[in-house]
Formats: structure tokens, sequence, C-alpha cells
């Protein structure tokens, strides 16, 4: 069977769903957008994750295993908007020194962390995993 | 901070995919001079919509390529200039490298060679700034490779296909992968090791039916069609056309049809049985004609007047001869069959056409990619 993009629309949406509180947590905790920005931001993300996941290429790879793709998205996304409100300068704040760092570098550890939490969650609730 | 499952409207589609598939629809209905001005209303600036004609497209491509090909062109500059806000991330880049890939495709299938490498390189430039690049730089080089395979380079396909399957398999795109080795079966059969590229083939039907790719199940038995009809094996040629045709028809596909009535017509010359097999030639050659696939066209043309040679008909051999060199020319399809093209045409002039040129020339287009 080729790819059946109704089907695929569903099992982004459903992952999407099941994203929302890390990447919320990567805009507001991390990068400290307000919520309303984070709002707009999701909306963006939302859109572009349904893009790029319909794309030839990554429409037949399976949802989750783009989850590192979304994550560096948010965290230049976040990135972005505060360096542009830091008029290109970080200064030498927490949040300063992280807009420092490589969205990538950041997106990559907090898809490291994710995935031990998840192991650590498979290892003591078996039979929920 | 671990996940939840929270419905949130926001992670919906703002277009489900009907309603993008219905926009794409209606913009390529819309006449190509009509649709700037008609740009907000057909929200050609929507990323989703415009993923929505990419996908139309790649549908189209075995019944259309030649309007596919001008489509590709037409959005690719809509995209490009002037810079429209497409998107919010890498979405525009992503577009132009589709576009061109996909016009560049069709280049490449209509056998307008030097136009697919310029759409090559056009996508491999845009490709390189969006995320996830390795995929689209991994499409892009299988059909660089299919082009490789076009122009003979049958060495450089063996070396390079390897490290182009890898990435495939490494990118967790098992389909993909399949296709490359589509390509080292193609590269076999041109290289004359009829035996292993059956054995290619025959795994690959396997294998696709298994991961479900009816497309590649059909272009298996196509060739294996082709092939076993080479080796005179009659039962097993037409056994491979009843598995492909259904799939064909099925999937709409005009070129994979034509190809099929290729190698029927090669099974009939095969079994010396010349008059049908001419017949089956030209019903092929029509189909091509339609598609617009000219350098197949005049493949089928250098064929059929080697079978008229053999009927006796010389005068018609050299009409078939003479309505194909022009074309052959004009696309630089033989570059490194030019002496046998010179000889063709000075035999021709006298009348006495060289039949060794002749299997030379029509030799070098042998089967053409259909992968």
């Amino acid at each position: 069977m080729e790819t059946d993009p109704v089907a695929r629309e569903e099992e982004v949406y459903s992952f999407l769903s099941r994203r929302l509180r890390v990447v919320d947590f990567a805009l507001r905790s991390f990068y400290e957008l307000s919520q309303e920005e984070a709002e707009q931001a999701e909306q963006r993300l939302s859109d572009w994750f349904h893009f790029f996941a319909g794309q030839p290429g990554w429409e037949e790879v399976p949802a989750k295993d783009l989850e590192e793709m979304l994550l560096v998205v948010a965290c230049r996304y976040a990135r972005d908007s505060q360096l542009e409100k830091m008029e290109g300068e970080p200064p030498d704040t927490k949040l300063g020194r992280l807009v420092k760092r490589a969205p990538e570098e950041v997106a990559h550890k907090l898809a490291k962390r994710l995935k031990e939490e998840r192991e650590k969650v498979r290892q003591e609730y078996p039979e929920d995993s | 901070m671990t996940e939840q499952v929270t419905p949130f409207p926001v992670w919906r589609r703002s277009l489900s995919y009907e309603q993008e598939a219905e926009m794409a629809e209606r913009i390529l209905e819309t006449p190509v001079a009509e649709r700037v001005e008609k740009a907000g209303q057909l929200r050609l600036e929507d990323s989703r919509v415009l993923l929505g004609v990419v996908h139309v497209l790649m549908k189209r491509w075995e019944t259309s390529p030649a309007a596919v090909r001008d489509e590709a062109e037409f959005f690719y500059r809509f995209v490009e200039k002037p810079k429209r806000r497409i998107g919010f991330f890498d979405e525009r880049d992503y577009l132009l490298g589709e576009f061109a890939l996909i016009a560049g495709t069709m280049c490449r299938g209509l056998s307008r060679r030097d136009e697919a490498r310029f759409w090559f390189d056009r996508s491999e430039s845009r490709f390189q700034h969006v995320m996830g690049h390795e995929t689209h730089l991994a499409r892009l080089s299988y059909q660089r490779m299919a082009l490789l395979i076009e122009e003979q380079e049958f060495e450089a396909v063996l070396e390079q296909l390897p490290k182009v399957t890898e990435s495939f398999t490494q990118l967790n795109m098992p389909k993909e992968a399949m296709r490359c080795r589509f390509l080292e079966a193609v590269t076999l059969k041109e290289i004359e090791r009829l035996q292993d590229a059956v054995k290619v083939f025959l795994e690959i039907a396997r294998e696709a039916q298994e991961l479900g790719s009816e497309r590649l199940v059909a272009g298996a038995y196509a060739n294996l069609l082709q092939l076993y009809a080479m080796l005179g094996e009659r039962e097993k040629a037409l056994a491979a056309a009843n598995e492909a045709v259904p799939i064909l028809e099925r999937l709409g596909s005009r070129i994979g049809v034509a190809k099929i009535q290729w190698g029927a017509a090669c099974l009939l010359r095969e079994e010396g049985q010349l008059a049908a097999a001419i017949e089956a030639y030209r019903a092929a050659q029509r189909e091509f004609a339609e598609l617009k696939m000219r350098a197949d066209v005049a493949a089928i043309h250098l064929v059929v007047a080697d079978l008229l040679l053999d009927v006796g008909q010389q005068r018609q051999a050299e009409w078939e001869i003479l309505t194909a060199l022009p074309i052959i020319e004009e696309y630089k399809l033989v570059p490194e069959g030019m002496q046998a093209l010179a000889l063709l045409r000075d035999s021709v002039k006298r009348r006495e056409i060289d039949r060794k040129a002749l299997r030379e020339l029509h030799g070098y287009f042998q089967e053409r990619v259909a992968a």
C-alpha cells in the first residue's frame, strides 16, 4: 500500500498532541517566550511540521522519528525571536547565554533528555509501555 | 515535561489533506496566464497548497511528463521571483528544490539531458538549506544516477550506487533503497548480464510486494518481460506481463503500459513474428509520441527499420531512419555513437543501409530507465 495521506495526517496530529508540553516547555521555560508568543510559535510550528511530514521522502517516516527535527525548529524559532528583541546582542544572562548556543545543540540535549525519561518510565512501568 | 495527550486545535492542520488536494487541482485547472492574477483566490502562496501541487504533479508524471515539466517550471518561477513569503521557516527553499527536482526528472524522461542537469543543480542549491536535507539530496542523487544510466555511464553508476543505497538505508527509506536496486538491475541489463538482472528484478518484485509498493512491483515485472523476451523465455515473459499490466492500468501509468507494449514487441521479434512485432512496436511508439517521449519514438523507428529490412521493405526502412535521425541529433542522444550515426546517415543517402551501424545505434537505446 502506498502512503495514505489521511492516515498520515491523523498520525501527525496525534504525535503533535503528545508533544505539545515538550515544545511549550522549550519555548517558555528555556527561551522565556511569553504565553502569547509561545501560542503563535506553536501555530507556526504545527503548520510547518504538517508540511514537513508530508514531503516526499519524509512522508513514510514515522512521525515519532521526526521529534528532534520539530525541537530544532522550535528552538531555532524561539532563539531568533529573542535575538531580534536583543537587537542581535545577547546580554550575559541565562537567556543570553542560551541564545548564543546553537539551537540544534539545545534541541539535541532536550531530545536526549526526553528519551532517557521515557526509558525510565518504561523500566518502572513495563506493562504500560 | 514528558508527553501527555493534549488535544489542542492548533496542532490540527489548518487545511485538511482533502482541501489541500482540492485546491491543488483547482490551481492546475486554471490556465497559466490567469494564475498570477488570481494568486490570492487560489492560495498560490500557501505552502500547504503548493505541497498539494507537488503531490498532484508526482501522480501525473507517468501520464503526462511534458505537461508536468512545464507546470514544475511555472511553480518554480512563481515561488522564485519576486521573493515571496511562503511559510515561515524553510518552506520556500524546499518548494524551489522540489519543483526543480520534478522539472529535472521530467526532462530526464523526455531525454532533455542538459536541461535535466541544469534543474538538478538548481534543486541541489535549494535543498541544501532545508531541514532534513540529507533525504532530499539522496533523492536527487537517485535521479542523477538514473540520468547516468541513460548516458550509458554504467561504470560510474555501479561505482556510485552503493553509496546512494546506503544513504537511503540509513535514512530509514526502504522503498528508495529498493529503487536503487532497480537502477542496479537496469544497469546489469544494459551491460548484458541478463541472468543477473533477472535475479535482481525478481528479488525487487518480491520485496516490493512485502513493502506494499505497487509501482515498484509493476516496474520490476515490466523489465522482466523484456528480459525474458531477450532470453527467449516466452512463458515467463507472458507471466511477467500478466503481473504488470493490471497494476499499471490501475495506477494509470501510460509510460509503463507503453513499455509493456515495447516488451511484447521484443518477444514477438525474438519469436520471428516480424509483422506482429512491427505492429506492437508501432503501438508503443504511438503512446510514446503522445507522451512526447521523443527519444523512445526515435529508438523504435530504428528498431522497426531493422525489422523492415528483414522483411524486404528497404524504402520504408529508409523512411524510418530518416525520421529518427533529426530527433537523435536534436537531443544529442548518442554522443558515444556519433560514428555509427554518421555511417548510417551516409548509407541511407547512398540507399544502401548499413545494418551494422543501424544495430549499433539502436543498441544504445536498448531500454530506458523505468523506475
